[in-house]
């Protein structure tokens, strides 16, 4: 499988990990091992693109990270929880039918 | 493991953000590091290996930092540009090398001196243009309104003075230095102290001055304390100087825990 990287990733970070997010809360290394083995190891992204998306994400209220307790926190930084909102839940069933109808019309095109 | 503090202070440090803004990216740019170097090293790779190519896989610097500030609200980003007095500012409670007390505390007044003889320009002009806001009642004389004022801001010099010279040689200045090292809440403690002894060592003369002067007026500073702004605001100025001085003090434990966090590290860009 050829790698997908940069640009061709830019614009669909975001609902990736509204995505990966569905599966459960997850800090920002766990957002990206998701990432990297849903993709298969096909997706070359720049680790630290991540955490814009995340803040944007957050900032329009479809996440929520909430920094891990110390109990449950290991040596070191503390890390920070994200979970999908009911926002993001709705905005990721929306992005989700804009993807398919995305894929559709231009597959169609470019298949044919 | 070092290294990667360093780089996420060079990608962090130069964003225009609120200090809370920035230590969650910081915290979080950290804590990914470290966890994507020790998944390395688990495979095998020796830590200076494990860091490099964690910082190589997070990206460059200058572009990750160009994406962060991107998510900084415009509002925040204009409240929060660089003061060019800033690293002034870090360094206030520290000496040179060989400087006397008495070299330290003439240095600082002169700087107080500066700064409040120009808020009392200000108050003057506001004052005698008419463009204060409360009616004066026994409005005082301007020669008397004059020689309060200077007699004011002759006991906020010396009282600085005084506070600069015992905080050195008592050595509360080092203990507020923000960068001297030292739990952070006797930091935050010692400002406070000595921020209100300064308070009180400024306004007593002065109440003592009005009172020996002219006992029938309770005024301090040019008659403001007693007109109308006076018996309605000063007991409130006075908390409020006070509770300034609490805060202050917070902040400067705050500020210090930064500084030895992140502050302090040699960042090269």
């Amino acid at each position: 499988m050829n790698n997908i990287c940069g640009d061709e990733l830019r614009g669909h970070l975001e609902t990736m990990v509204l995505s990966v997010l569905e599966r459960g809360e997850a800090h920002g290394y766990e957002i990206l091992q998701r990432l990297e083995s849903a993709g298969c190891g096909a997706l070359k992204l720049k680790e630290g693109t991540l955490y814009p998306a995340l803040y944007r994400l957050e900032e329009a209220g479809l996440v929520k990270g909430v920094w891990e307790s110390g109990a449950e926190s290991r040596r070191g930084p503390r890390r920070r929880n994200y979970r999908l909102t009911a926002a993001g839940k709705r905005e990721l069933a929306r992005r989700r039918e804009s993807w398919r109808n995305f894929v559709a019309v231009i597959g169609r095109i470019v298949e044919a | 493991m070092d290294q990667l503090r360093v780089h996420v202070e060079r990608i962090v440090r130069p964003i225009r953000a609120t200090a809370g803004r920035k230590n969650k990216m910081r915290e979080e740019l950290l804590a990914h590091l470290m966890q994507k170097a020790e998944a390395l090293m688990a495979k095998g790779a020796d830590e200076a290996t494990a860091c490099a190519q964690a910082i190589e896989q997070l990206g460059g610097p200058a572009a990750l930092r160009a994406d962060l500030q991107a998510t900084v609200p415009a509002l925040e980003r204009l409240a929060c540009l660089p003061l060019p007095a800033s690293p002034f500012l870090d360094r206030y409670f520290e000496k040179d090398e060989g400087e006397t007390p008495l070299h330290f505390a003439l240095v600082r007044t002169s700087h107080m001196a500066l700064a409040i003889g120009a808020i009392l320009l200000v108050a003057a002009t506001v004052r005698w243009s008419g463009l204060f806001p409360f009616r004066q009642r026994n409005a005082n004389p301007r020669a008397y309104c004059l020689i309060m004022m200077s007699f004011s801001y002759l006991s906020v010099v010396v009282s600085s003075f005084v506070c600069y010279y015992f905080a050195d040689v008592t050595g509360l200045r080092r203990l507020m230095s923000k960068v001297a090292p030292g739990p952070a809440w006797v930091k935050g403690g010692a400002l406070c102290l000595f921020m209100t002894a300064e308070i009180v060592l400024m306004i007593a003369p002065i109440m003592l001055f009005v009172w020996i002067i002219n006992p029938a007026d309770g005024g301090i500073l040019v008659d403001v304390f007693s007109g109308e702004f006076g018996r309605r605001f000063g007991i409130g100025i006075l908390l409020v100087l006070l509770v300034a001085s609490v805060i202050s003090g917070l902040a400067m434990k705050y500020e210090h825990e930064q500084w030895r966090k992140w502050g302090s590290l040699h960042v090269d860009d």
